[in-house]
């Protein structure tokens, strides 16, 4: 298992040998590559911006990393998520998940990817023309603690 | 009347909150024991009553000494704790 919160991604072919290397039982490998969007609410998007809780948001993304794999009976994940400027275009996080078979690794990755945005202390403001902007969290947000 | 020792905290502002409060981080003097209102109170006193208004928004992410605040009802303070008060996620 590997989490990293940095201002730069590894390769993610990489992380995908890496990560095929942590068992012979590895029948499916699911990937979650978030990128910055142009747009967004009809405005030109330059940037992100991302901050992260320097402490908290690696520990508590490691439990979590810990959680699912339990819960969802799959083999291994890694988490790779950037902080600082990210431009339009350039990938934000990696979330890769080895399992069996596929269905459980869908199952884990969808979880993992909402449980990241709604639970681990990392923020994002977008840079428009207009300036910054803090983004709000997700609809119906309900984090688990 | 036992007498509540005075206690020096930390406290740190993350993300919108940093930037509306204008503030990274502030020290405070209070009472041992201090709990969340009093918190609020003092950071009021110190930077502005607007500090109320955005404390006070549903959804907060509170951590002390890096272990996140489940029950902030049972909050109580001691000298040298490091708070941290953070909106709530919006990474991925």
């Amino acid at each position: 298992m590997k989490v990293k919160i940095s201002d730069k991604l590894d390769n993610i072919l990489d992380l995908v040998q890496e990560i095929k290397g942590s068992s012979d039982n590895i029948g499916a490998i699911t990937i979650f590559m978030g990128v910055v969007r142009g747009e967004s609410g009809g405005e030109k998007v330059k940037a992100l911006n991302f901050e992260s809780h320097q402490e908290l948001a690696p520990k508590m993304l490691k439990d979590l990393c810990e959680e699912i794999v339990k819960k969802h009976g799959v083999i291994d994940v890694i988490v790779e998520h950037r902080v600082n400027e990210v431009k339009v275009g350039e990938d934000i996080i990696y979330v890769i998940v080895a399992s069996r078979h596929r269905r459980e690794g869908f199952k884990a990755l969808t979880e993992l990817i909402d449980r990241i945005k709604n639970e681990i202390p990392i923020w994002k403001k977008e840079i428009t023309d207009k300036g910054g902007k803090w983004v709000s969290p997700d609809k119906g947000h309900r984090p688990r603690y | 009347m036992e007498k509540r020792e005075n206690i020096n905290v930390r406290v740190r502002f993350y993300a919108e909150l940093k930037d509306l409060l204008k503030v990274k981080a502030v020290n405070l003097e209070l009472t041992s024991g201090s709990d969340w209102g009093s918190l609020v109170e003092a950071l009021s006193k110190r930077l502005s009553n607007d500090v109320m208004h955005h404390l006070r928004r549903k959804g907060l992410l509170i951590a002390v000494n890096n272990i996140l605040v489940r029950e902030l009802n049972k909050l109580e303070l001691k000298d040298g704790d490091v708070i941290d008060i953070m909106p709530l996620p919006s990474g991925g």
